[in-house]
């Protein structure tokens, strides 16, 4: 029964989030202590499935090849521990950001719901059943990007579905195909026996690139990266802060258990797939720094940002050896957390200024100048500022695309440190020009910061950013667990 | 442990000091002189590892754990760069009396203070490269701390260049460390001399020489220098000139004398950077008219001088001697001479408030104190037999000459003249623009509407004069014992950069050496009286004679033509293949809902306009819609082909 823990991390936010829309709170307060437990129970749950053994469950036999199943590993505790981490710093932010908002009740539903979509996704054991939390989870966070019902977030939202359901069209195909070889595609570390003796491995090359590129879609692959960059700045900024932090992660995430539980890394190793999704993931880090460079308005630039940076995470992935894993998962712990701190701070600078775009930020630091710190500290943590986080795993993403080998390697390797430079680019500024407007913005400067809400939980996301990231012994322990299965 | 605590002590010292300074300033100063004294102290407790390495390990930060060494070379910039940031603190103390923000000044010079203290220290070059950044990063905070416009202007290109160079280096330690599996720095030469790939080699160490070269105000990669050392508050100019930039020096003697060890190629080239900075340093000095720019500017050429020391080393091969201990030497002078000259420079300027040559002439006439301290450091730097100066540059020379000498037979013999006539001509300008700041702070009379506040006598303060007067002190007893001080350190160093003991030095006071000296005096004395006196003065004779600023407000390199290139011509280019790329999902969506009869939607042919805003949907729309996307495909398109049909 150990796997009632895993399915309760699933449950409980998905029930408590459809129960928000039956319940009447009195008050603001009961609301927020409603939510915020719900949450602790989930985040209660997914700690304990943490520590149980591992486990591989079929709960429900729907027909042959069409099974639900459960399963816990390093590698999902890895990603359910980080999404209920974030989801809990995020929501306890989101009570002073969201305080006069409307449609308050309908935001924390759907925003509970899609938390447990997420844990549905890290625990699902097989594809069928990651495909249907994939969809669960689309679906239940258009509301939040809809949240404020203009018409920009009309179109965003409309654009966000499009692209969604268009993405997991053609995972689709890949889930049937490879359901129907392997009877169910249970996901196995290392690869599906069955799949790996499958003896017409041209069609499977084509269906596992185009699976990659539909599961691309969520984690804002080039060629279907548009929406990332109308949806996330839309969104409030909670809602953004979980889509680029833990949402798209859940793309990545796809593509591990595609890659490395599924074909098995053998057939993917070499192939034609690899050199032309490298080139893909590629092109997005490009296209995420540049254009991030390039764009004035400060969310849109963090969701270039992020079609970059998760982009590096691909790359990692993609390049299939040791070191680049190591990268890819040290980034997926890392960009959560600084990528909820900026879209976190930059959501309490547009709630205290109510400007959005860079250019008029210039002094913003003299006025919430603990703010700015903890986005001075993730931004320079994502440039790769030693000893913070980023670096760290640019080392290793580098030194992974080194050991590819050949002229795209060096490519790649060139290209990431392209890209830093390009986030140095686009974050720098913002922190420079906040700090130091010149004499010519001397204006009274009054104290801006947020309520205390806020600035507790950016801080607490800042400070766990960098005691990971100086100190990261404990995460890359555990990464090295999950690796040492795979290779 | 102790070795632990070289960069972690400041660290600490640096919240601290914070804490500190919000209950008192007067308490904040003097525990930042403390910190800086207690980190002396913990340099020289190790003293007796000057000679035999002594290794730590921070195991565990940032993953790859800090490795730490300490000994030869190393040991004597840890010396010089604890007892650089005792003298700024102190300085400081009276420098800094009515500045604002202070907490946040002496947080981070404390924090540069453990970084640097943490680059000499590395044991490899991940370690050197953290390092190297925390302390890039916390002096910008240094150079941007009055909050000026020019400041914040000059801390920017700082920043720019810093950032830009930082990551070039990362990669060429990635690269390195690719090749060679290894960046341990003392085990770099082993496995460099039989690995295969030269090329890749190169190419690593180029990436890297681009990164330390930066930092050591290399041209063409000097532009940041003249700018952010003048901007900073004097004592931190004095770091950053005396100290810092010396770290660069730190990766440029790992390459030259572990990774490519007597490789001619290499020495070549590092010998036209050298002689190009030289030059271009001494010229950019003659031709400012601002003391600190001057003395940034002649950081620079300096530098030149250090990094022909460096070249030399490696064309020398085995018979290096000579230039290990003239690079050794010039770089300790360069040190204690910019530590001496940027504070007086600040002296200056707490009193006047300006540093223009034309606004302080005069200042000097009746300091007696600050004109002795001020010579004594300047003829070091020109170098007039006598001081240190005089025989750091000597050893240079002859390390030329022997070069020339042992190259008789080679095809790059001309070069190596070439070098020794370079040498010798910016020898004569750095005298012709020392003279420059000396006859016009010391001699001359200063302008009508300061002449009665300058003629007032007033001393230095005390603390300020004490910090100036020990690294002149050192400068004369360098110069005075050649043999007794000169040499011991030098030898010292040469574990670090793999030289032999010399076997034979030249005397310093043959008529050789003399010979070589007083050729460039009178180069110098020529070159000053032609070109400062007679081309960049106005009004010569009259009581309003000035100086004139010889660099045209288009010869700035920096502004005219790096950064419009870095900032937007380069982004511009990528930009516009992105954004064609970027477009194409949304341009398969909109023909896929054209396709379906959805084209009535003007909503979602608009949502790419700037979210938050009203879509629009007049007399801009065709701005963001469908036919600019698909004007832009089309024009990616022709672009593709005509690649492919051209190229």
């Amino acid at each position: 029964m150990r796997y009632m823990f895993a399915l309760a991390a699933v449950i409980v936010p998905i029930a408590g989030g459809a129960l928000l829309g039956v319940l009447k709170f009195k008050k603001q307060i009961h609301r927020n202590i409603y939510v915020v437990a719900t949450l602790v129970f989930c985040a209660a749950f997914t700690g304990a499935a943490a520590l149980s053994s591992d486990i591989s469950v079929n709960l429900l036999k729907v027909a042959r090849g069409f099974e639900f199943a459960f399963k816990v590993d390093d590698l999902s505790r890895f990603f359910s521990l980080l999404a209920v981490l974030i989801w809990l710093i995020v929501t306890v932010y989101s009570f002073g950001y969201m305080e006069n908002e409307h449609a308050q009740e309908r935001f924390y539903a759907f925003f509970l719901m899609t938390a447990g979509a997420v844990q549905g996704i890290c625990y699902a054991g097989n594809l069928i059943t990651m495909y249907v939390f994939y969809e669960a989870m689309t679906l239940a966070s258009f509301p939040l990007v809809l949240h404020e019902q203009s018409p920009a977030a009309f179109a965003a939202c409309k654009k966000y579905l499009i692209y969604s359901f268009a993405g997991a069209a053609l995972a689709l195909i890949g889930i049937f195909y490879f359901s129907f070889i392997s009877e169910g595609a249970a996901f196995t570390a290392g690869g599906i026996a069955r799949i790996a003796q499958y003896a017409d491995k041209k069609y499977m090359a084509g269906i596992y690139f185009i699976m990659i590129l539909g599961f691309g879609c969520k984690a804002g692959m080039f060629p279907l990266n548009a929406w990332l960059t109308s949806a996330h700045p839309t969104a409030p900024s909670p809602a953004s802060a979980v889509l680029s932090g833990i949402i798209t992660k859940m793309g990545v995430f796809a593509i591990i258990r595609t890659t490395f539980y599924v074909v098995g890394t053998e057939f993917v190793a070499g192939s034609w797939m690899q050199t032309a999704l490298l080139m893909l993931a590629g092109v997005s880090v490009l296209i995420g720094s540049v254009l991030a460079y390039r764009t004035d308005h400060l969310k849109k630039r963090l969701a270039y940002s992020t079609v970059s940076q998760v982009s590096y995470i691909l790359l990692g992935v993609f390049l299939l050896n040791e070191n680049a894993f190591k990268g890819a998962l040290l980034h997926v712990a890392f960009h959560a957390l600084m990528k909820s701190v900026m879209f976190l701070s930059a959501g309490a600078f547009i709630f205290k200024t109510h400007k959005i775009h860079v250019s008029e930020m210039k002094g913003i630091g003299k006025m919430m100048p603990k703010t700015m710190l903890f986005f001075t500290v993730a931004a320079l943590c994502m440039i790769g500022v030693p000893p913070l986080g980023g670096f760290i795993s640019k080392t290793y993403l580098v030194m992974g695309a080194f050991n590819f080998g050949g002229y795209l390697s060096y490519t790649l390797g060139g290209l990431l440190i392209l890209s830093a430079l390009f986030s140095a680019g686009y974050l720098l500024p913002i922190i420079v020009g906040g700090y130091f407007p010149g004499h010519d913005y001397e204006t009274v400067y009054i104290n801006k910061e947020p309520p205390a809400s806020m600035r507790i939980s950016i801080g607490t996301a800042a400070a766990l950013l960098s005691i990971i990231s100086v100190l990261p012994g404990a995460l890359t322990a555990f990464i090295a667990d999950i690796i040492i299965k795979l290779f | 442990m102790l070795l632990i605590l070289l960069p972690l002590f400041p660290a600490a010292g640096a919240v601290t000091v914070l804490i500190a300074g919000r209950k008192n300033a007067k308490v904040r100063a003097y525990t930042v002189v403390a910190v800086c004294a207690i980190e002396l102290v913990l340099v020289l407790m190790l003293a007796g590892h000057f000679s035999e390495p002594l290794t730590a390990r921070i195991g565990g930060v940032a993953d790859f754990g800090l490795n730490l060494t300490v000994g030869s070379f190393r040991y004597i910039y840890l010396v010089l760069t604890s007892l650089g940031w005792l003298l700024a603190a102190l300085f400081g103390i009276e420098y800094f009396s009515h500045h604002h923000n202070l907490n946040r000044y002496y947080f981070f010079l404390l924090l540069t203070l453990g970084a640097t203290m943490g680059v000499f220290a590395s044991a490899d070059l991940i370690t050197t490269f953290i390092f190297f950044e925390i302390m890039s990063f916390s002096a910008y905070v240094l150079i941007v701390h009055d909050e000026k416009r020019e400041s914040i202007e000059a801390a920017n290109v700082y920043l720019g260049v810093s950032v830009i160079s930082g990551l070039i280096l990362l990669l060429g330690i990635y690269l390195l460390y690719h090749a060679l599996g290894t960046v341990q720095i003392d085990s770099l030469y082993a496995a460099a001399n039989g690995y295969a790939n030269k090329k890749l080699l190169y190419a690593a160490c180029g990436l890297m020489f681009f990164g330390f070269a930066t930092k050591a105000g290399t041209f063409p990669m000097h532009v940041w220098l003249p700018k952010a050392h003048p901007a900073a508050p004097a004592p931190a100019s004095a770091l950053l000139s005396g100290i810092m930039i010396k770290t660069g020096f730190f990766g440029l003697l790992v390459i030259a004398c572990e990774i490519l060890r007597h490789d001619v190629l290499w020495g070549n080239i590092l010998l036209v950077f050298g002689l190009a900075t030289m030059l271009a340093g001494a010229f950019l000095a003659l031709l400012s008219v601002d003391l600190k720019r001057i003395l940034a500017c002649s950081s620079i050429s300096q530098s030149g001088f250090i990094t022909t020391g460096i070249a030399m080393q490696c064309l020398l091969g085995t018979h290096n001697a000579l230039a290990a201990y003239g690079t050794t030497l010039h770089m300790i002078n360069h040190t204690l001479i910019k530590l001496c000259l940027f504070m007086l420079a600040g002296a200056i300027y707490t009193e006047t408030h300006a540093l223009g040559l034309n606004k302080i002439k005069g200042f000097g006439r009746n300091k007696t104190y600050l004109m002795i301290v001020f010579a004594v450091a300047a003829l070091s730097l020109m170098g007039i037999a006598g001081t240190s100066g005089y025989i750091s540059k000597t050893l240079l020379h002859e390390s030329i000459v022997e070069q020339i000498a042992y190259s008789a037979a080679d095809k790059m013999l001309w070069f190596y003249h070439v070098a020794e006539y370079v040498f010798m001509f910016t020898g004569g300008l750095t005298i012709a623009y020392m003279l420059k700041v000396f006859i016009a702070v010391f001699v001359e009379k200063p302008a009508a509407e300061n002449a009665e506040a300058y003629g007032k006598k007033k001393p230095m303060r005390p603390l300020s004069a004490a910090a100036v007067t020990v690294p002149a002190l050192m400068l004369i007893a360098f110069g005075f014992f050649p043999h007794k001080l000169c040499e011991k350190i030098a030898e010292s160093a040469l574990a670090f950069l793999h030289a032999h003991a010399a076997a034979h030095l030249p005397h310093y006071l043959s008529y050789t050496c003399i010979q070589g000296m007083l050729i460039t005096l009178a180069l110098g004395v020529i070159l000053y009286f032609v070109l400062v006196r007679l081309l960049l003065m106005r009004k010569k004779g009259s009581a309003n004679a000035h100086y004139v600023r010889g660099i045209p407000e288009w010869g700035d390199l920096e502004r005219e033509f790096y950064r419009p290139v870095v900032l937007n011509v380069i982004p511009s280019f990528l930009a516009v293949f992105c954004r064609v790329l970027d477009r194409l999902g949304d341009m398969a969506a909109a023909l896929a809902m054209m396709a379906y009869g959805f084209i009535k939607d003007e909503v979602y042919l608009t949502a790419s306009k700037r979210e938050g805003d009203e879509p629009v949907v007049g007399e801009n729309a065709v701005l963001d819609t469908i036919s600019s996307s698909l004007l832009l495909f089309s024009l990616g398109l022709l672009a593709v082909l005509s690649y492919i049909i051209f190229i």
